[in-house]
């Protein structure tokens, strides 16, 4: 190969100059760094993650994870934490049904929520979550997750004056299912942001890790704007087997050429090239991946297969999720046999969207609850509970109001944060009024304005898991334009 | 830390730009010294009868045809692209215009009264059919145009039986006029149980209740105007801010829903019956097949008739029944300046390229506004301007940096067994594993949400997310994809698997050119890549085939086979 002379070393920097620029990107670190993934050869997903060196995030020594559980379709909030206080909950099958007349249509029983301790709230409201989440009731009670209400993507603090009269900017294509997951998982609002807030911690911390062969990001559910950085890139990978293998590869003539033909980068071609990057990714991983997960855990017994009175419909689902946390679980506990302080995970399941099927929306959340706790029970086991974070999002929350069977696309919703380090057993942030006229909603059905948004959830999130204060506006660029950037449920680090 | 980090990112570039360089000098060349690509192909220029001395348009060299065949079939086998180059595109398109369709339905009830076990909760015998429509089929066009509506007009599995009909329903529209398959697929109860719009009831005052908004936001996101109000050329208008603007507001899809009330099961009878005509027909329950696959019908009790602003400043005057108010809003939306670029660059993506340029958007866009006879939304004038284009066309376009589009595996799997296979005798096309969703996340109809399995808008991350190139299919190729999926295509390869499937290989003519190891990878770069397989890759082929024993011609066959799979010049398709 031929090195490249000093002349054309400056006319590339020139290019990335302009690049950056052009770009407009967040980090100081972000061009260098994005460049580099360019011009990487395709063997690892992140070797030149070294930008930490730049900002202010000193390189941890610990270990830490993240998992982030997203219900796609955007979770029913007013059937996960539920008014349980009389008159509360009146106002609540009022603000669902109009009518408290039985039956309830889409509204659940009083009798059957089970009740949650809150200390911040002081106003004599009560809420319960349904039945189905009784796994992360206990937790929360034992003060291992703590509960965000009323969550949501924010462009500025906003309140129901400003949004109908339309004097502050709002998030662009509120209610759209597509627009507002990419906003959650990029952490800021706008479509000129081409990396998610995940993949921008993981530029400043991934230099933590001694191996880059797996990359930090891994993902259970696919690819995802969440875990792109600028040089970290999510890792997809399979929940049966971590990495497959190909099974031509006996075949030394097979895998030399299968190997000469994606050899990157030797085309012109920018699809052809991702195309062999991808397969060069997954080869440069696939035996560290198999070695490691081989030599661990297998958390068979802490995953014990489909209950017999889950809604049939959602059999499938719930095997999918259980595979899902189990592998994340095998991951976490492959950890130093893949060089690995810094992990972030990102598992989710789809059916969430609600409009004419709120009946099983309980057993759907019985699926995250179940497998949230049985995750949780895995990293007793390893002992490193209180390094692991799990918590939920979605596209948004949904309206109040029942369309008859249903319910339609809202904003803000409540959300859950679980680990042995989460300051559990407790809301942060208020508890929306279910008054659909009130200051807590907007539109017509009771869509929640949010009264936190994702950025003081994500700034509190990325405090804790090491990145520093100064820093934290690389990876949520407008938390400076929320009061919050640290909402409290984990402790100070 | 720094000088070795923008030293390496500086090599990867420059490495990048050299061996870029030299492979378009390579294409370059060999585009200008290449042979007829074989001997039987016509001579590329003719004399014009009618005028001697003037030569007419070039004809089609069997490299051109099977180019074009990739990009509008399933894959040409080589009689097809052979046939193709006596003729022209033009001519081949309005001949696949003209061949009758089959019916998905009607294999579906076939089955049954064989004997066969149609599964009212899953769509395994439908999807049989669509396997049996894309491998056999001589309506290909039909066969690849209708797959991609299925992208566009998304509908997930929702049983045999509705996704047997809902698929005929695509089909039949595929040629017809834009303005029916949207009222056509609006009104069908497949798409009515998919999207909830069926048994949708008008507001209830009293309560405060409004109606269903689920299939009132899609049809207008996903399968009409999108969420942006775009230039003629599929690029975003900007307001004077610079700021795009949406094309609707969340008011508008409240008026929409509001349009979208009072349908149902046409065989329901709201007096007698009412919880058949909505909740079962909500939750999916149904009696007779006639009420899951005849269109829906209104009952006005049910409707809505207060006033309802839709997009476009429109606002239906209140009192109109179901079907004048659905009226109103279908030609709204249809005669929107957004639908020819919005559903035209989609249809480019699904057949030709990931990328297009904003003038080839701009193009069928024209064609959409007007097919040259005066008529809007004219699907023939679509996929011709799609499929004609220069930007289609041209071979020296494929040597852009973001020509092209990566074959969806769904592609790939119905071309193996088109070009390589005999199929089994007994018409069942029983080869729909189940594992395939997991291990391509990819199966026939059965998307999991109205997003489809890919955005048209996906990134894929690293360099193309960095320069804003869209790949929507790489949103499912992926680091945890790409070994079961070339796996699940070498288990057809390698195995004749009669038991499964009855189909038998047939490798026959391939194996005589087995002993020349590049003749064989010229002609599998000839039926799999229209001749687009790199000089470099092919040096890599025909390598390894030659060092396989030249005693097992089948071995050599499948290795070449094999690595066609995983070749990028293969994978995507340029």
């Amino acid at each position: 190969m031929n090195l490249p002379g000093n002349k054309d070393i400056q006319r590339l920097l020139d290019e990335e100059k302009s690049l950056r620029s052009r770009r407009q990107f967040l980090m100081s670190a972000a061009g260098v760094a994005g460049m580099g993934a360019l011009g990487s050869f395709g063997f690892s997903l992140n070797s030149l993650a070294a930008a930490a060196t730049l900002s202010g995030s000193a390189l941890p020594t610990d270990y830490k994870a993240l998992v982030c559980f997203f219900m796609f379709g955007g979770n029913d909030n007013g059937n996960t934490l539920i008014p349980s206080d009389q008159t509360t909950y009146n106002a609540y099958v009022m603000g669902r049904e109009g009518s408290l007349a039985r039956p309830l249509g889409i509204t659940r029983l009083r009798d059957e929520l089970l009740p949650l301790a809150t200390p911040s709230m002081t106003d004599g409201r009560q809420v319960g979550l349904p039945p189905e989440m009784s796994r992360l009731k206990a937790l929360y009670d034992q003060g291992k997750v703590a509960i965000l209400p009323n969550v949501g993507v924010l462009a500025h603090p906003t309140t129901r004056t400003q949004y109908q009269s339309k004097t502050i900017e709002l998030p662009p294509q509120l209610f759209s299912h597509s627009d507002q997951q990419r906003f959650w998982q990029l952490g800021v609002p706008n479509y000129t942001t081409l990396t998610g807030w995940a993949g921008r911690m993981g530029d400043l911390l991934a230099a933590a890790n001694s191996s880059a062969a797996v990359s930090m990001c891994v993902s259970l559910n696919g690819n995802n704007a969440w875990q792109v950085g600028n040089s970290v890139l999510p890792y997809p990978i399979n929940s049966e087997t971590g990495a497959a293998e190909f099974w031509s590869f006996w075949n030394g003539t097979r895998r030399d050429a299968m190997n000469a033909l994606n050899a990157d980068p030797r085309t012109g071609n920018m699809l052809e090239r991702q195309a062999s990057r991808v397969y060069n990714r997954a080869v440069s991983a696939q035996d560290l991946m198999r070695t490691s997960l081989a030599a661990g855990q297998n958390f068979d017994d802490l995953f014990t297969g489909v209950p017999g009175d889950i809604d049939p419909g959602l059999v499938e689902d719930y095997m999918e999720v259980q595979e899902n946390f189990k592998m994340v679980a095998r991951m976490v506990d492959s950890r130093e046999r893949l060089g690995h302080k810094r992990q972030i995970f990102f598992v989710g399941l789809g059916g969430f969207d609600d409009h004419d099927s709120l009946a099983d929306h309980g057993d759907r959340l019985r699926i995250v609850s179940d497998h949230m706790a049985a995750f949780y029970a895995a990293t007793v086991r390893m002992g490193i509970q209180d390094k692991v974070v799990t918590f939920t999002a979605s596209d948004f929350g949904r309206t109040l109001k029942s369309n008859g069977s249903g319910s339609d696309h809202g904003w803000g919703s409540h959300h859950f944060a679980m680990g042995g380090s989460v300051l559990g057993g407790d809301l942060y942030g208020s508890f929306p009024s279910m008054d659909i006229a009130g200051p807590n909603s907007v539109e017509a059905q009771g869509q929640l304005l949010p009264s936190t948004s994702v950025d003081e959830y994500a700034a509190t999130l990325a405090k804790w898991y090491g990145v520093s204060s100064s820093d934290i506006p690389l990876v949520i660029p407008n938390i400076g334009r929320f009061a919050r950037p640290d909402l409290g449920f984990l402790p100070p680090v | 830390m720094a000088a070795p980090r923008t030293w390496m990112m500086a090599l990867g570039l420059v490495a990048l730009a050299t061996m870029a360089a030299n492979y378009e000098t390579l294409l370059e060349a060999t585009e200008r010294a290449r042979p007829p690509a074989t001997s039987t192909s016509p001579s590329r220029v003719t004399a014009n009868k009618s005028n001697p001395g003037k030569p007419v348009k070039p004809s089609i060299t069997i490299g051109e045809a099977s180019r074009f065949l990739n990009q509008a079939s399933f894959g040409p086998t080589e009689a097809e692209a052979m046939a193709l180059t006596g003729s022209s595109y033009s001519n081949w398109i309005n001949n696949q215009f003209t061949l009758p369709r089959a019916s998905h339905y009607s294999h579906v009830l076939y089955l049954k009264s064989a004997g066969v076990n149609i599964d009212d909760f899953t769509n395994q015998h439908a999807v049989e059919s669509f396997w049996k429509q894309a491998i056999t089929g001589p309506d290909q066009l039909r066969q690849r145009v209708t797959w991609g509506l299925s992208q566009i007009f998304v509908v997930g599995d929702v049983n045999t039986i509705r996704n047997a009909s809902y698929h005929d329903l695509l089909a039949a529209n595929a040629f017809g006029n834009y303005r029916t398959l949207l009222e056509e697929v609006t009104l069908s109860p497949a798409m009515g149980y998919w999207l909830s719009h069926i048994g949708n009831k008008k507001e209830d005052l009293a309560t405060g209740r409004l109606p269903d908004e689920n299939y009132a936001r899609e049809v207008m996101q996903l399968f009409s105007i999108g969420l942006w109000k775009l230039n003629p050329d599929g690029t975003r208008m900007l307001d004077g801010l610079g700021k795009p603007i949406p094309t609707y507001t969340q008011e508008d899809i409240r008026g929409m829903a509001k349009v979208l009330t009072g349908w149902t099961y046409s065989g329901c009878n709201p007096v007698t019956e009412p919880w058949y005509c909505f909740d079962s027909a909500r939750s999916g329950y149904y009696r007779t097949y006639a009420d899951i696959t005849t269109q829906m019908a209104p009952l006005e009790a049910y409707h809505s008739t207060a006033l309802k602003p839709i997009v476009n400043g429109v606002v239906i005057a209140s009192g109109g029944t179901a079907r004048s108010d659905l009226k109103i809003a279908l030609d709204t939306l249809f005669n929107h300046p957004n639908v020819g670029p919005f559903i035209g660059r989609q249809m480019i993506q699904r057949l030709v390229k990931s990328n297009p340029s904003p003038q080839y958007v701009g193009r069928v866009a024209a064609a959409f506004g007007n097919n040259g006879s005066g008529v809007r939304g004219d699907m023939q004038a679509v996929i011709r301007a799609v499929l004609l284009d220069t930007e289609a066309r041209d071979v020296t376009q494929t040597q852009t940096q973001t020509a092209g589009r990566l074959r969806e595996p769904v592609q790939m799997l119905a071309q193996y067994f088109r070009v390589f296979t005999t199929p089994p005798s007994d018409g069942r096309f029983d080869f729909n594993v189940w594992w395939m969703e997991s291990v391509f996340q990819q199966r026939p109809l059965s998307s999991p949400s109205v997003f489809n399995f890919y955005s048209p808008n996906f990134l894929p991350p690293g360099e193309m997310s960095q320069n804003v190139i869209y790949g929507p299919e790489f949103q499912i190729l992926h680091e945890g994809t790409v070994v079961d999926a070339y796996n699940f295509i070498e288990y057809f390869v390698m195995n004749e698997v009669d038991g499964a499937t009855g189909y038998r290989h047939n490798y026959a003519a391939l194996e005589s050119l087995a002993g020349n190891p590049g003749a064989l990878v010229d002609k599998l770069s000839l039926l799999l890549t229209g001749s687009r397989l790199s000089p470099a890759s092919r040096t890599i082929i025909v390598d390894a085939v030659g060092r396989v024993s030249s005693s097992q011609p089948a071995d050599r066959v499948k290795m070449a086979l094999m690595l066609f799979e995983i070749a990028p010049d293969y994978k995507v398709q340029k």
